[in-house]
C-alpha cells in the first residue's frame, strides 16, 4: 500500500489566518452564555451550519472544532476556549460565529477579523524566511532554521502509544503598534502562538528566493 | 559389489520369472493366437488362460490356414492333368497357437530341469531357457468326415472355370448342426459367408465384427482342435567384449533341444534351423541393438521430451572377472560411468512456513529372504562424482514468504528471497550407514530481504495552554503522514559472502499411500549445520540508501530532506537499528527472520519430506493401456536401500 502523505502541508507558503488550512488554528473564547450559529465558508461558499452552546454548566474543556468535519452540536463553557483548526483539510476554511437575540442574529467572531483576546497559532516546515504581516502594515521576520538535529519535532502515534517531543512555542504579540519581537528564529515544525491584542488578519509569506535556498542546501 | 565397477545391477531369474507371469496374465493375447472360430469359442484352445481380472482380450486374431499356401498351387503338370490345386488356397483350417510357458534359469540353475541333451547341470556362467508352446489344429474326426460329401465354393472368379469345363457353380450347401456354428445366413445366402461373419454360439443372428477381411473360406463344423505341446529349452550366455568406447554385447547359444519331437530327424533338422537362425541372424542382431543402446551417448530424458537435462555415457567395467557375470542366480552387470553432464533447471526449496505435507508414509519390511529380485548398488566413487556433478551445476532458490514482525509495538513483515549454489565440499559413506557432507560452501547469488513496515501516524501539534491541569492541551495542526501507511523496501543485499553447511544424512525407504501407492526413497538428514559468514560491513550504506529512496517514493518536494531524515531516524528507531547496521542486519536475516534456522530446517525438511530421490508407483506400468487390453502393471512387493561405507544399494522384489 503506497503511503497516504499530506502533501499540501509540504507545499503551502503562505499561512493567512484568514484562511484556515492545515498546520495552524485559532482560539476564540465566548464569553457570554447563549446560543450561537457557526458558519463555515470555503471561500464564498457555505459548507456547514451548525448551534454552539455556550453554558456556565458546561465541563471547562478545551471545545475543538475541525472545520473539516464541522458537524459539531457543541457546548462550551464560558470559561473555557473554543479552537478552530483544519489539520486534513485540502482547501481553506473561514469562520463566522453569529449570537442568536431573538430571531435576530449578531457577528461575534469573524476568522478573517481576529479581535483582542484571540490566538493564532501556526507551524511552518520549509526552512528560509519568512515576513508576518497584518492589515496595519506591520512586519515580523521570522527565520526558521535548518534542523540541528535529525529529529523534527512531530508527534508518532502507534500501537506502542504516543511519543512527543518536548515542542517549546515562541510566543508573538500582534499589537497596535506592530509585532513584539519583530525577528523570530525557529526551528522546522516550531509552533509560533500570535496572541492577538489588536483587530488582525496575520499573513506569514515565504520570502527566501529559490538560488538562495538552493545554495543553502 | 561395486569394487571393479562404478555401478552395479543385477536381476534374480526368479524376479524376471514373476515378471513374465503377470505380463501373460495381463496381457494374455501377446501370447496366445488363434482363428475367429478359437476367439469366438476359447473352450476350443489346448490350454486354459490364466487372465487378470478385467482382461477381456484373450486371443491375438489371425486368418485360417490355407491348406496350400497360393505360390504352392502353380505346378503346370497338374494343371495340364486337369486338377486345380487353387481351391485348396481358399480353404483353410482354424488353429490356435499359446506360448504357455517361459522361464529363464540363471546358474546354478534351480528353475529348470534340463534335458538330458544339453548336459545337465546348468554350467557356470551360464543361463538356461524354457518355452512350451501348445498348438491346435481344427479338423473334422474321419466318422463325421464320411457323412459329408465334399463341398466346393462358388467363387464367382470366372478364372476357376476348370479346362475340363466343369464348371464351380454349386451353391454351397450348409449343413445345420446343433451346436453354435449353424446360423440362417448360410440357407440364406451361402456364397455371402465370409470370415468377417462371426457366429456367435448363443445367438442365430449374424454377428459382424471389425476384422480384417479374409478370404471366403468353407466353415467346418468342429468341436475340439488336434492339440500337442513341444516344449524348448536353450542354454546361452553373454559377455561384453572390447575397452570403454568401443564396447559390444554378444550373446552365445551353446544349444537348444526340443524335448521328445518325433521321429529324431524331425527334431534335430528343426534345432538346427532354430540355431541357424538365432546364430547368423537374431542374435547378432540382438547384439548389435543392445550394445548400441547400452554404450552410446545418451541425452537425458531422451528426446523428443525435453528440456534436455544433460547426457550420460556407461561402458562394461573390463577389470570384473566375468562381466556380465551368471552367478547365484542372478545376471550381474558391472558398469563403468564414461561420462555425465547435468544441466540441472533452478531447485525451489519452496516457500518457508508452506511446504507441501509428505504423503501418508509407512514402514513396510522386507519378508522374501536371499538375494533380491533387482539389486542396484552405486560405489562410492561413482556418487562422490554425480554428487559434484549436481553441485557444480545446480542452482538452489528459497522463497520465505512474508513473516509478520512486531518490533517496540511497530508491526511490519519481512520476507526474503534467496538463491544459491554450491561449491566444494566433500561427501562420503560412512560406516554407520550415513553420507556425510563436509564443508561445502553455498554460494549466496541473491539475498533480497523485503521488510514492510506500518509508519504509525506523524503529526505536528501545538500545546494549547487550558486553565486546568495539566495546564495545556495538545492540538493537532497537521499531519504529514495519516491513514497507518505501509512502507515497503528491498534490502539487495551484497552476495559476496559464503556459508558453510556440513550434514550427517541416512537413507530411507518409505511406502506411501495415495493414488497411486508408492515406495518413495528419501535422504535423511540428522544434522544440518550452517555457519553464517559475516556480511559486508557495506551493507549499512545499503539501508539508508534504501530508506531514503522508499521514503522519496512518497513524492517530497527537495527542499524537504530534513523531512526524510525525520522520517528515516523514525523508521530507524522503530527497528531499533543500531550503529552497526550490519550486525542489525545479520541478526534481523538469519535470526529474527530465522532464516539461518530456516535454510537448515528447510533444507533437511526439503530433503526428507519433500524431495525424494526416487519414487516407484506400486503398482509399476510397464505396458500402457491400447484399446480393449488393459495396462499391465508389475506388483512391487519391496524396495530398500542401505548405505554402507563402500556404496549406496537399492533392492527391489517383485510381487507374486
Amino acid at each position: 500500500m503506497k503511503p497516504y502523505i499530506n502533501k499540501r502541508i509540504l507545499s503551502q507558503s503562505t499561512l493567512d489566518s484568514g484562511e484556515i488550512t492545515p498546520m495552524m488554528a485559532i482560539m476564540h473564547r465566548f464569553t457570554e452564555p447563549g446560543t450561537y450559529n457557526v458558519t463555515v465558508f470555503q471561500g464564498n461558499n457555505q459548507t456547514a451550519t451548525f448551534p454552539l452552546i455556550v453554558d456556565e454548566n458546561a465541563p471547562q474543556t478545551l471545545n475543538r472544532i475541525d472545520l473539516g468535519a464541522a458537524n459539531c452540536s457543541c457546548a462550551v463553557n464560558p470559561k473555557a476556549h473554543t479552537i478552530f483548526h483544519a489539520p486534513k483539510a485540502t482547501t481553506e476554511y473561514s469562520v463566522l460565529v453569529e449570537k442568536y437575540k431573538g430571531t435576530a442574529k449578531s457577528k461575534v467572531f469573524d476568522s478573517k477579523n481576529l479581535q483582542d483576546g484571540d490566538v493564532f497559532f501556526a507551524t511552518l516546515l520549509r526552512p528560509g524566511d519568512y515576513h508576518a504581516s497584518n492589515e496595519r502594515g506591520a512586519k515580523c521576520k521570522i527565520t526558521v532554521s535548518p534542523l540541528k538535529t535529525r529529529r523534527m519535532q512531530f508527534t508518532v502515534t502507534s500501537q506502542q502509544g504516543i511519543n512527543r517531543p518536548n515542542i517549546k512555542t515562541v510566543q508573538v504579540e500582534c499589537t497596535a503598534t506592530g509585532f513584539k519581537p519583530e525577528n523570530v528564529n525557529i526551528q522546522p515544525a516550531q509552533p509560533l502562538v500570535f496572541m492577538i491584542k489588536t483587530p488582525s488578519r496575520i499573513k506569514i509569506e515565504y520570502k527566501t528566493p529559490e538560488k538562495q535556498e538552493a545554495k543553502a542546501s | 559389489m561395486t569394487s571393479n565397477s562404478d555401478l552395479y545391477a543385477a536381476i534374480r531369474d526368479e524376479g524376471i520369472n514373476r515378471v513374465v507371469k503377470h505380463i501373460m496374465r495381463q496381457r494374455p493375447s501377446l501370447f496366445n493366437y488363434g482363428t475367429i472360430l478359437v476367439k469366438s469359442n476359447p473352450s476350443l484352445l489346448c490350454s486354459h488362460i490364466d487372465a487378470a481380472p478385467g482382461v477381456t482380450e484373450l486371443i491375438t486374431l489371425l486368418p485360417r490356414v490355407p491348406l496350400l499356401p497360393s505360390d504352392a498351387t502353380n505346378i503346370q503338370e497338374l494343371t495340364d492333368l486337369g486338377i486345380d490345386l487353387s481351391a485348396a488356397t481358399n480353404l483353410g483350417l482354424d488353429f490356435a497357437a499359446q506360448l504357455t510357458e517361459i522361464q529363464l534359469d540363471f546358474h546354478p540353475g534351480d528353475v529348470l530341469t534340463l534335458p538330458p541333451e544339453l548336459n545337465p547341470p546348468l554350467q557356470p556362467q551360464r543361463m538356461a531357457f524354457h518355452g512350451k508352446l501348445c498348438a491346435g489344429l481344427s479338423c473334422i474326426p474321419k466318422n463325421l468326415r464320411r457323412w459329408f460329401p465334399p463341398v466346393v465354393v462358388d467363387l464367382g472368379n470366372p478364372g476357376m472355370i476348370r479346362r475340363s469345363g466343369r464348371k464351380l457353380n454349386q451353391t454351397l450347401r450348409a449343413y445345420q448342426y446343433t451346436d453354435s456354428i449353424g446360423s440362417d445366413a448360410f440357407t440364406s445366402n451361402p456364397s455371402i459367408v465370409d470370415a468377417p461373419t462371426m457366429l456367435s454360439p448363443s445367438s442365430t443372428r449374424i454377428n459382424r465384427t471389425r476384422i480384417p477381411n479374409f478370404p471366403i473360406f468353407p466353415i467346418f463344423p468342429i468341436d475340439k482342435l488336434e492339440c500337442f505341446c513341444l516344449e524348448l529349452f536353450g542354454i546361452g550366455s553373454a559377455q561384453f567384449q572390447g575397452q570403454a568406447g568401443n564396447q559390444k554385447m554378444l550373446l552365445n547359444m551353446d544349444g537348444i533341444e526340443l524335448k521328445d519331437l518325433a521321429p529324431v530327424g524331425l527334431e534335430n533338422s528343426i534345432e538346427c534351423y532354430m540355431e541357424i537362425l538365432l546364430e547368423r541372424v537374431l542374435l547378432p542382431q540382438i547384439s548389435d541393438v543392445v550394445s548400441e543402446l547400452a554404450f552410446s551417448l545418451h541425452e537425458i530424458p531422451p528426446p523428443p521430451d525435453t528440456p534436455n537435462l544433460g547426457s550420460i555415457q556407461i561402458s562394461a567395467a573390463t577389470t570384473a572377472p566375468h562381466n556380465p557375470a551368471i552367478e547365484d542366480n542372478q545376471l550381474k552387470l558391472f558398469i563403468n560411468l564414461e561420462h555425465l553432464t547435468l544441466n540441472i533447471p533452478p531447485i525451489t526449496i519452496g516457500d518457508a512456513g508452506s511446504s507441501n505435507p509428505p504423503p501418508t508414509r509407512i514402514t513396510r519390511n522386507r519378508t522374501r529372504t536371499g538375494p533380491a529380485d533387482m539389486t542396484a548398488a552405486v560405489s562410492e566413487k561413482a556418487f562422490q562424482r554425480i554428487f559434484g556433478v549436481i553441485r557444480d551445476t545446480g542452482k538452489f532458490k528459497i522463497n520465505i514468504a512474508p513473516q509478520t514482525l512486531t518490533i517496540l509495538g511497530v508491526t511490519g513483515s519481512a520476507s526474503a528471497n534467496i538463491e544459491f549454489h554450491l561449491a566444494n565440499g566433500t561427501v562420503a559413506f560412512q560406516p554407520d550407514g550415513t553420507i556425510k557432507i563436509d564443508e561445502l560452501d553455498i554460494k549466496w547469488d541473491k539475498l533480497d530481504v523485503t521488510l514492510g513496515l506500518n509508519i504509525p501516524k506523524i503529526c505536528f501539534e501545538v500545546p494549547v495552554p487550558v486553565p486546568y491541569p495539566p495546564f495545556f492541551e495538545m492540538v493537532t495542526l497537521g499531519c504529514l503522514l495519516d491513514e497507518n501507511p505501509d512502507l515497503s523496501f528491498t534490502l539487495h543485499l551484497p552476495t559476496g559472502f559464503t556459508s558453510e553447511i556440513s550434514a550427517n544424512a541416512g537413507i530411507k525407504t518409505y511406502y506411501g499411500l495415495g493414488t497411486p501407492n508408492e515406495w518413495l526413497v528419501y535422504i535423511t538428514p540428522s544434522r544440518v549445520d550452517l555457519d553464517i559468514i559475516d556480511i559486508a560491513d557495506t551493507v549499512g550504506d545499503i539501508l539508508d540508501t534504501v530508506l531514503n529512496a522508499a521514503i522519496n517514493l512518497l513524492g517530497l518536494p527537495s527542499w524537504a530532506s530534513s523531512v526524510v531524515d525525520s522520517i528515516v531516524d523514525l523508521v530507524r528507531g522503530l527497528l531499533d537499528i543500531p550503529d552497526d547496521v550490519g550486525e542489525w542486519l545479520q541478526n534481523l536475516i538469519f535470526d529474527t527472520l530465522g532464516i539461518e534456522s530456516t535454510i537448515e530446517s528447510y533444507i533437511a525438511i526439503w530433503l526428507a519430506d519433500s524431495m525424494p530421490i526416487l519414487t516407484l508407483e506400486d503398482p509399476k506400468e510397464v505396458m500402457e493401456a491400447k484399446g480393449n487390453l488393459i495396462p499391465v502393471k508389475i506388483p512391487i512387493e519391496y524396495l530398500g536401500a542401505t548405505i554402507d561405507d563402500n556404496e549406496l544399494t537399492l533392492i527391489l522384489d517383485v510381487g507374486a
